[in-house]
């Protein structure tokens, strides 16, 4: 029987991404909004070539004079003398000198009293496969160099790299937290809802920057402490939204149709509601690394970051107050306009975000 | 008539200036670490002592403007002595009084002999637990009896010390058990000024929270670790100035500002606790401090430094126009990182121990920290006892040369292997870290990193166990620490308060290393008894040659202190033991 209705079976199925399909849509219309995530996609790809090794390897390397300034503007830097060891040497000599102290009235330990004397005779035979060359200093960097000479341009991407990672792995070992508490908290209420709840009241009844400096001053130093502590901190957030939403979702009709073709409580939770639910994730995601990147900058300045064998954005702030006395600007200005850049950006994209994946916006 | 009103005229003219400080006169300062008390017994930082020096009164003090620093009578007479040197007399002046308190119940209370004993005995106190008992632990004839009756209880302050004798109410009598040239410097410290025994008792729970002295000043107000305000105490007893210059033109200044005045000329003193260097300086130069250290970040600003020999400096014109004072002064201080001598890494007197920890004292760039964080306002350090110190001898050199090459050969021929990671192991086999304790400011990592410099060339893992200073010294006390730093400074002009520090019996206690070494606590017995001279130079010779071949330190640096005052500020002369010039300093703006 002809038909001018076409059968049903052809209608295109409403796709499973039409809310993520539909998001990337009003994201790309939001002119912010897309700016933003070109520029947090291009710190990513910077850090990522940090992370594997690409760029910004030897930012540990002393390659410039102390405080050399930006190629620039070579002429605005402080017109200071950088004392170096050789000159602390030379006037040591010549105060010896004019006291009258000699090296032939020098006294000290004799080879007879050393019990390493034959050792230390030996090891400076032995000393010339330990000599290293000095590669020459360079006067002037693009971006400068801090006290110790290293390249502000390396550090700063270093750094980036740094707090990216802690920002986006705390972000995600906080959201993980939260999400499988509040989850269970909400899908199942009754006791587990309360004693997860009073243990939520416990974190959140310490002021953040307090319970923060407490976590941190009882580890140790590293990435990984720093990451760690700040997810203990924050995962309260996303644990009450979640709970919220899970309670909410629990008494949906397809919750029930799942649980009445015999899904079990773990498919209903994390294959069923979880992903109804995975927006509000990306938004609390984004939030989340934002803060973070903004607690380990106040973690770093007060000497509880990352160690000094590594850098991150706070670690480098931590250095400015002491520089500025000096009237050395340029590391306070890279790193305070790349950290600028990226908080905002990601701000940003946290906002439009937010408003692109909102299922009530049409 | 008219002579009359003239005499009466006269009388108040010398009596109203000459009496009192003037309350409206207010003098800024900063500290840039807290206080923890002001219980002289109890408290041994440099920042409570500060204090303390200006609340109570020792019985003898120093001369403000003899160098090198002279002992001068304070509240008693200078003592006389017996022939041996061991038995002194102490006469206190009569009329002078403790500031009021609730404890005295409204009466005047004067100071006597018995204070002083009370005072002195605190320190031999098992419950009160001084930081100073090494000064006098088994000094006094009979006070070890009285403080083994006591046992881990409270001293029995009323039985008779034959040591620490109260003769009648103004005559105290001091008999040592050996002759000690160094004792009469010792009672000048502010930990052993006067404290009244009714107050003390009075507040049993916070002694610390509660100072009541003779001196100077009394403390007005207190915010632990932010504020502290001092004000002139009005019973003090009436000090006139009057110090004798020397050559320097500071000393003229000084004295054209004070001679023939009453101290204190300030009537409040307000002292605030400023950590970091940026914030310090700035107050300084906007006016809300009055004198000030300079920062080692702002020294390159503040002074101008000649690079050929950085010690030879001048203030930067544009404070100089200001008519900024500039003072300096070479510190009576050692700056060392010492090992745990018990420590099974690093500790130990085996050769391969002493190699390691010679390695690590060879890799230390002293040179290059004294250039770029000292900014050239420091000389190393070679030798246990600083310069300006009694025993100090310019020509011994006890720090290794920097050699690293040549540290990382030693290593190797004690079997420090380099392992498959790129760093050394034991020459057991296990795996080799060390750890460095470190404080948690800017300043701290700046030092961090010359460290990390360091090992990083020796191929040695190296940890930071990073803390607050008080939770450092515990666990340095509880033998938990492997390396740390330390500054010590004269806590009286003579080498054995340096030398103690390497004394088997003060281990864990002012001994921070732990170092236990035979021979050399039997070289500073012997250097005990004798007075400071050509003998006692060639022990501490010897003792130094032993620190150096052991290596429990690594010698750092001596700095060299720059002071600023505004311009309105007169009277400034800095001392190298007292802590504090506030009594004498004058603001005419």
């Amino acid at each position: 029987m002809p038909s001018s209705n076409p059968l049903p079976l052809t209608v295109a199925p409403p796709s499973h991404n039409s809310l993520a399909r539909q998001g990337w849509r009003r994201l790309r219309r939001d002119r912010i909004g897309f700016g933003s995530l070109c520029i947090v996609a291009l710190y990513l790809l910077l850090a990522m070539a940090a992370w594997s090794g690409l760029l910004a390897r030897h930012w540990q390397d002393e390659v410039a004079k102390p405080f050399a300034p930006p190629t620039l503007f070579a002429n605005l830097g402080p017109q200071h003398v950088e004392l170096n060891a050789a000159d602390i040497d030379a006037a040591n000599q010549r105060r010896r000198a004019a006291a009258g102290s000699d090296s032939s009235a020098a006294t000290g330990l004799d080879a007879s009293e050393d019990p390493l004397a034959a050792d230390m005779a030996a090891a400076q035979q032995q000393a010339a496969q330990y000599h290293s060359e000095e590669a020459p200093k360079a006067d002037t960097l693009p971006l400068g160099a801090d006290q110790r000479g290293r390249d502000i341009r390396q550090k700063v991407l270093q750094g980036t790299a740094t707090s990216l990672l802690v920002g986006l792995s705390g972000a995600l070992l906080a959201l993980t937290i939260g999400t499988v508490l509040g989850a269970l908290s909400g899908y199942f209420g009754g006791l587990l809802d309360d004693l997860l709840m009073w243990g939520y009241s416990v974190f959140t009844s310490v002021p953040d920057m307090l319970l923060l400096l407490a976590f941190a001053a009882v580890s140790g130093r590293g990435i990984g402490t720093v990451v760690v502590v700040m997810a203990l901190t924050s995962w309260t957030g996303s644990y009450r939204l979640m709970r919220a939403e899970f309670l909410k979702h629990k008494s949906r009709e397809y919750v029930r149709a799942a649980d009445a073709i015999g899904a079990s409580h773990g498919r209903r939770m994390f294959h069923h509601i979880l992903p109804n639910v995975s927006h509000l994730l990306l938004v609390q995601f984004s939030m989340l690394t934002v803060a973070l990147i903004k607690y380990e900058a106040i973690l770093s300045f007060l000497g509880f970051g990352v160690g000094i064998t590594q850098v991150s954005l706070g670690a480098m702030l931590a250095e400015a107050p002491a520089e500025l006395l000096q009237g050395y600007w340029w590391q306070m200005l890279t790193v305070t306009v790349v950290m600028s850049v990226l908080v905002t950006a990601f701000s940003l994209l946290t906002d439009s975000l937010r408003d692109a994946l909102d299922p009530k916006v049409k | 008539m008219n002579k009359h009103a003239l005499l009466a005229m006269l009388a108040a003219c010398t009596l109203l200036p000459a009496t009192a400080a003037d309350m409206n006169k207010v003098l800024h300062v900063a500290m840039n670490a807290p206080e923890t008390g002001f219980d002289p017994a109890k408290v041994s930082d440099l920042y409570s002592s500060a204090i303390n020096e200006n609340i109570y009164d020792p019985l003898v003090s120093y001369d403000y403007l003899a160098r090198p620093a002279k002992l001068v009578a304070n509240t008693s007479t200078l003592p006389s002595v017996s022939v041996d040197g061991k038995v002194y007399t102490f006469h206190i002046k009569p009329g002078i009084y403790f500031a009021d308190d609730a404890a005295f119940k409204g009466k005047k209370r004067e100071l006597t002999a018995a204070d002083y004993a009370y005072s002195i005995k605190r320190h031999l106190d098992p419950t009160v637990r001084s930081p100073w008992s090494f000064l006098v632990d088994g000094r006094f004839v009979g006070a070890d009896e009285l403080v083994k009756a006591a046992g881990k209880g409270a001293l029995n302050y009323d039985t008779p010390v034959e040591g620490i004798k109260v003769v009648d109410k103004y005559t105290l009598q001091l008999t040592l058990t050996e002759t000690n040239f160094n004792f009469l410097s010792i009672l000048a410290m502010p930990a052993f000024g006067a404290v009244a025994r009714e107050v003390i008792e009075a507040n049993r729970d916070n002694t610390n929270a509660h100072p009541v002295g003779t001196g100077p000043y009394l403390l007005k107000e207190w915010k632990p670790g932010s504020k502290i305000v001092l004000e002139a105490n009005p019973g003090y007893r009436k000090v006139v100035f009057d110090s004798v210059p020397g050559n320097d033109p500071v000393d003229r200044a000084v004295v054209k500002a004070l001679q023939g005045k009453t101290l204190p000329r300030v009537g409040r003193v307000e002292v605030a606790i400023i950590e970091e260097e940026q914030p310090l300086w700035l107050s300084f130069l906007n006016r809300q401090l009055d004198v000030s250290g300079i920062p080692q970040a702002a020294l390159q600003d503040a002074l101008v430094i000649n690079p050929k020999n950085p010690l030879d400096v001048k203030l930067a014109d544009k404070y100089a126009r200001q008519g900024m004072q500039l003072q300096r002064q070479q510190m009576p201080e050692v700056n060392f990182h010492f090992f745990n001598m018990q420590d099974p890494v690093v500790g130990g007197d085996s050769k391969d121990k002493i190699a390691l920890r010679r390695a690590i004292a060879m890799a230390f760039p002293v040179n290059e920290t004294i250039a770029a964080i000292r900014r050239g306002q420091a000389v190393p350090m070679n030798y246990i006892v600083p310069a300006g110190v009694a025993g100090h001898n310019p020509a011994f050199r006890g720090a290794p040369k920097y050699d690293p090459a040549a540290a990382n050969a030693l290593l190797d021929r004690f079997g420090y292997r380099i392992g498959e990671d790129g760093y050394r192991i034991r020459p057991d086999g296990k795996p080799l870290a060390v750890e460095l304790a470190s404080g948690t400011t800017a300043l701290n990592k700046q030092w961090n990193e010359y460290w990390q410099q360091a090992f990083d060339k020796l191929k040695i893992h190296l940890n930071f166990k990073l803390g607050k200073w008080n939770e450092l010294a515990k666990a340095n006390q509880q033998g938990k620490l492997q390396m740390w730093g330390m500054a010590w400074g004269a806590d009286y002009p003579d080498g054995e308060n340096f030398m103690q520090l390497l004394y088997s019996k003060n281990a864990g206690d002012s001994n921070a290393a732990d170092f236990k070494n035979a021979d050399y606590d039997r070289l500073f017995e012997a250097s005990l008894k004798l007075p400071d001279g050509p003998e006692r130079n060639k022990l501490y010779d010897a003792m130094n040659k032993i620190v150096v071949a052991q290596q429990p330190w690594i010698f750092g640096d001596i700095r060299v202190r720059s002071t600023l005052a505004q311009p309105y500020v007169k009277g400034l002369k800095l001392h190298p033991l007292l802590n504090t010039s506030w009594r004498y300093l004058d603001l005419q703006k």
